[in-house]
């Protein structure tokens, strides 16, 4: 089946010579394709998670010692020049104490030794990240549970 | 069903039991994006659709879709590899979306291997069906109108051309005259009692016209039947090859646009043009047209006419984007290889396309045969399989990749490409929908219609 004499019979126009003959060898069909002639759209499927996060009670940590309190460490990861988003050859990452090896990261002391870097306590549902342009490509770590 | 899960995602610890209950939810989670509700993991409420504005062409390893974004300027889009890598497969699926989503003018403008007669048919491999489903969409044909030249034979394309719609297309007369130099230079001296004529010329409607007019030439001395019998040898031959057309009707050099019921004139002109006006796919067949000493002649005609179009005439205001696949064919670096006219019409598009609406995708093996004019407005790359590091020389230098992307380039796989832009490309993955820089690895996606040279598996 001739699927563009159909779509061009759908369109209601028609095509001739500059005499105003038409031209045999393109065909117009009302018979319709086998398919619906839509536009294919463009979508792909996610998974609704349901809702069981608490509306998030968010407020800033000021220093470094409240962060260890809390149960993490603030460092400094360095990043290969595949890793990178922007300029920046380093990274700002929380660590779970205990989980992260010494001897790779640098550990940072005080919010202030990187400019731009806040860290974000959500009192709601426990849970703790670093927001920044060195935080990650969008700006924001992820959400670290308590 | 469970030997099955075992050998998609490999085998499933027994004695760790976190670790399965893990992997069966992410089994559960891909069959449910694929399969639907029922395979729903627990916990999990419901499968929601998100909607891609930009063209999807590529997804990378962890399940991020690569798009190339709708921007006011139209970038050119370069699809580059090594034979047989993806190239035409991605610029196919690229048009697709083009046509269907963004709703923008195509036209195919060199086709050299026939690859666009079985674009007007569905995708019948499984394997890109299957690909396909990642982004919703399902194997769906182009409306394709084939334009040969009038040089062609249609009846030796017959087997191609069952069930298809095309037409035959001639140069009309007064592009032949008005640049006659280009189609007749071995005129010499003749061309100017030619020139003289022309006022009568562009009235002629017949062959015998036409060579009454040549009879009727006065040199006013010397040489008058050499010249005569000059410019009735060049025309003739003209007339022989095919090339051109002044009272064969059932070749016409101008189409005309219609609606149905009230048969109101929408357009007169152009025959590429006037195919994309009647909302199909315009495809110039050029198998042949290699062969022939007028092709730059004839290949600049059609892309100075579009450009004309999208700048003052009945494109105005719409986007066009004009297809060459293996584009180092019709435009060439090196002078020697080149079409100059062509070139010049192109880079007529490359320099002043953007702004008004016009602008090319193309494919080629080899980038750095590409002139510079048009390299330097290319704003999107994917990269596929190359075979020598010094042939990514070029595309790592004007897409600033380092030496390790080059390498990646040498290592690539069939299908798998690296995309690279000047500009942003658009992600998504999950709910979030971010801009990078790239460049990014990944597969691409197939068209949605078929391709000549993979058949059904």
């Amino acid at each position: 089946m001739n699927f563009t004499a159909s779509y061009l019979d759908s369109k209601k126009k028609r095509i001739y010579d500059e005499l105003g003959n038409e031209i045999f060898t393109i065909g117009y069909d009302s018979l319709r394709y086998p398919f619906k002639i839509t536009k294919p759209c463009i979508s792909y499927n996610i998974l609704q998670t349901k809702e069981t996060e608490k509306t998030p009670i968010i407020t800033t940590i000021k220093t470094v010692k409240e962060i260890e309190d809390k149960g993490f460490i603030l460092c400094s990861v360095p990043l290969t020049k595949s890793q990178k988003w922007t300029n920046y050859n380093t990274m700002v990452a929380l660590f779970r104490k205990g989980s992260y090896p010494e001897h790779l990261y640098k550990r940072l002391t005080g919010l202030k030794d990187v400019a731009g870097i806040k860290v974000e306590y959500d009192e709601a549902n426990l849970r703790i990240r670093v927001v920044g342009p060195k935080a990650g490509p969008t700006g924001e770590g992820p959400w670290l549970l308590l | 069903m469970v030997t099955l899960i075992k050998g998609l995602f490999g085998s499933i610890p027994r004695n760790n039991g976190l670790m399965q209950a893990k992997r069966y939810s992410v089994i559960n989670e891909n069959y449910a994006k694929t399969l639907g509700k029922s395979w729903l993991p627990v916990g999990e409420s419901e499968i929601r659709k998100c909607s891609i504005k930009d063209i999807p062409f590529m997804t990378t390893v962890d399940g991020t879709i690569v798009c190339i974004p709708k921007t006011p300027e139209m970038g050119m889009i370069a699809a580059i590899g090594m034979t047989g890598s993806g190239k035409t497969l991605c610029a196919g699926y690229i048009l697709d979306n083009v046509f269907w989503n963004w709703e923008d003018k195509i036209g195919v403008i060199n086709d050299s291997q026939e690859e666009t007669f079985v674009w007007s048919e569905s995708c019948d491999n499984n394997q890109f069906k299957n690909k396909l489903k990642i982004v919703d969409q399902s194997p769906c044909p182009l409306p394709m109108i084939y334009v040969l030249p009038s040089s062609d034979k249609p009846q030796e394309k017959e087997s191609f051309l069952i069930d298809k719609n095309y037409v035959c297309c001639s140069i009309p007369f007064e592009e032949v005259i008005n640049n006659v130099e280009y189609y007749l230079p071995d005129l010499g001296n003749s061309l100017k009692y030619l020139l003289g004529k022309k006022e009568q010329l562009l009235d002629v409607r017949t062959e015998d016209e036409l060579f009454e007019i040549i009879d009727a030439i006065d040199t006013g001395g010397s040489g008058l039947a050499e010249t005569r019998y000059k410019l009735r040898v060049s025309f003739l031959n003209l007339i022989n090859e095919g090339i051109l057309n002044i009272s064969n009707s059932s070749i016409p050099p101008y189409l005309v646009v219609k609606t149905t019921g009230d048969k109101k004139e929408v357009y007169n002109g152009n025959p590429l043009t006037a195919i994309m006006i009647a909302g199909c796919i315009p495809s110039f067949i050029t198998s042949n047209l290699y062969t022939q000493r007028y092709k730059d002649a004839i290949f600049s005609y059609y892309i100075n006419c579009l450009f004309q179009e999208s700048l003052n005439g009945i494109m105005k205001g719409k986007r066009t984007w004009l297809y060459f696949d293996e584009l180092t064919k019709v435009v060439h670096s090196d002078p020697r290889l080149s079409s100059p006219l062509t070139e010049k019409a192109l880079n007529n598009i490359a320099s002043r396309g953007r702004n008004n609406g016009i602008s090319l995708i193309y494919a080629t093996q080899r980038y750095n045969e590409i002139p510079r004019t048009i390299r330097s407005q290319t704003k999107y790359a994917v990269i596929f399989k190359h075979k020598q590091k010094d042939e990514t020389k070029t595309i790592c230098d004007d897409f600033f990749l380092d030496d390790k992307s080059r390498d990646n380039i040498l290592g690539l796989k069939k299908f798998e490409a690296i995309a690279a832009t000047t500009e942003y490309f658009i992600c998504y993955k999950g709910n979030k929908r971010w801009e990078t820089n790239g460049p990014l690895k990944g597969n691409i996606i197939p068209p949605m219609h078929k391709n000549r040279f993979l058949h059904r598996v």
